[in-house]
């Protein structure tokens, strides 16, 4: 029997049809659409890496005996990297997988894949995009909060002279009460503090202190920092 | 009205529109391609008679199975010659073989036509010559062979070797450009 024979023979035992059109018309615009949508995550991604690297306390290094090349790296948010180097190499990979995707040579896509990361995650950044994902992830994950970066972390070491909360009463000219992010009630006494700016002295505000643990409950403030830095948004 | 009977200067996209009409069409598209595949199929790897007959019915069975995936912004010939491809890459990978250069006449031919690019000094006996430009051909990477295959037997363009291969055109030429080196680096070994 010859090959064509063979063929035919197969096809109509096996019953043996062609895929519908239909099914590789979805399967195209689905890998394009995925390939979008990661591209749009990595984005996202890129915006609230910026916010996160602007936010950050870089001068504090000190209070942990840490050089400031050490702290950088501890504190540095390798998480947010991960995640985009994740969407951006899934995105990758669905624009290979395309019909198309293979006339694209690697680098193209590579330099590509960084334009879009870099301008459009500074543009996310600029429109307080990345903040906003910092801020919900902070509400949502208890996990998110634990990450070495994060400020929650970072600024919860009274033992260090590193306090975080928000203010819950004013008690006099000198005193306020700050509820910690553990739930724990300190008395804050201010002494020689500065109050940079952006940070109010009023019920409700999230801040962040630099001073030096009393005991238990009394904290004593020398600096005092908005949660959030001033700019970006 | 009688469809007329498809001639050679039928174009392959209306053999593919006359196939899901009715699929003992497909005769008509299998006996366009099924001597230059199975020559190709012979040229990339070192299968016997039977194991090529074998690929290439694959081949058609799954050509047949996605002719509604075939885009006619590209040439038949490159998607039919992909499957192919890949059908005998496959049937390698299942026996754990590698895939060498079958030392068959058309073979012969490639010698000449590589030999002529490469733009040796014939200082040797013309045979001993093309023999060493076989034993060199069989030495290359796979997938510097099959670009040389592709260009120079097939006499394929760089776009059509881009889609049958699955890479950017620029890579087709640079990968040519280098297995031409390596061969000529291996002639000199």
């Amino acid at each position: 029997m010859s090959i064509q024979e063979k063929v035919l023979k197969q096809i109509s035992e096996q019953r043996i049809e062609p895929t519908a059109r239909a099914w590789f018309t979805f399967k195209n615009i689905s890998l394009w659409f995925a390939a979008v949508v990661f591209g749009i995550l990595g984005t996202l991604a890129a915006g609230t890496l910026l916010h996160v690297l602007d936010d950050g306390d870089w001068d504090i290094y000190g209070y942990f005996g840490r050089s400031f090349i050490e702290h950088s790296l501890i504190i540095f948010p390798y998480f947010w990297v991960a995640v985009i180097i994740l969407f951006v190499s899934l995105a990758y990979v669905m624009t290979r997988i395309t019909k198309t995707g293979y006339r694209y040579r690697t680098h193209m896509l590579v330099i590509a894949g960084v334009l879009m990361v870099a301008v459009t995650g500074s543009a996310l950044y600029a429109l307080g995009i990345g903040q906003e994902i910092d801020e919900a992830l902070t509400s949502y994950s208890t996990l998110y909060t634990q990450l070495p970066h994060h400020k929650e972390n970072i600024w919860s070491r009274p033992e260090v002279g590193l306090l975080s909360g928000t203010i819950t009463r004013i008690l006099n000219n000198n005193e306020f009460a700050l509820k910690d992010f553990t739930g724990h009630t300190w008395t804050i006494e201010e002494g020689d503090v500065e109050w940079k700016r952006g940070a109010a002295r009023k019920v409700g505000t999230k801040l962040k202190l630099i001073g030096m643990q009393e005991n238990d409950t009394v904290f004593v403030a020398t600096e005092v920092r908005p949660w959030e830095t001033v700019g970006g948004k | 009205m009688q469809k007329r009977h498809p001639t050679p200067d039928t174009p392959d996209e209306e053999l593919v529109t006359r196939t899901l009409s009715d699929n003992r069409e497909y005769l008509h598209i299998m006996g366009r391609y099924e001597a230059k595949l199975m020559r190709y199929v012979l040229r990339i790897a070192s299968f016997s008679r039977e194991e090529a007959e074998d690929v290439l019915q694959e081949t058609f069975i799954k050509a047949y199975q996605n002719l509604n995936d075939f885009d006619r912004s590209f040439k038949f010939s490159s998607w039919i010659y992909r499957i192919a491809h890949n059908e005998a890459i496959n049937a390698l990978r299942k026996t754990s073989r590698f895939p060498t250069l079958a030392p068959t006449e058309q073979n012969e031919s490639v010698v000449e036509h590589l030999a002529d690019s490469l733009d040796l000094e014939r200082e040797l006996d013309h045979r001993l010559h093309k023999e060493r430009v076989l034993a060199a051909l069989e030495a290359l990477d796979a997938k510097y062979r099959n670009v040389l295959v592709l260009k120079f037997l097939e006499e394929k363009s760089y776009e059509e070797i881009s889609d049958i291969l699955q890479r950017p055109v620029g890579t087709v030429g640079t990968l040519v450009n280098r297995a031409r080196k390596q061969l000529k680096k291996k002639m000199e070994q």
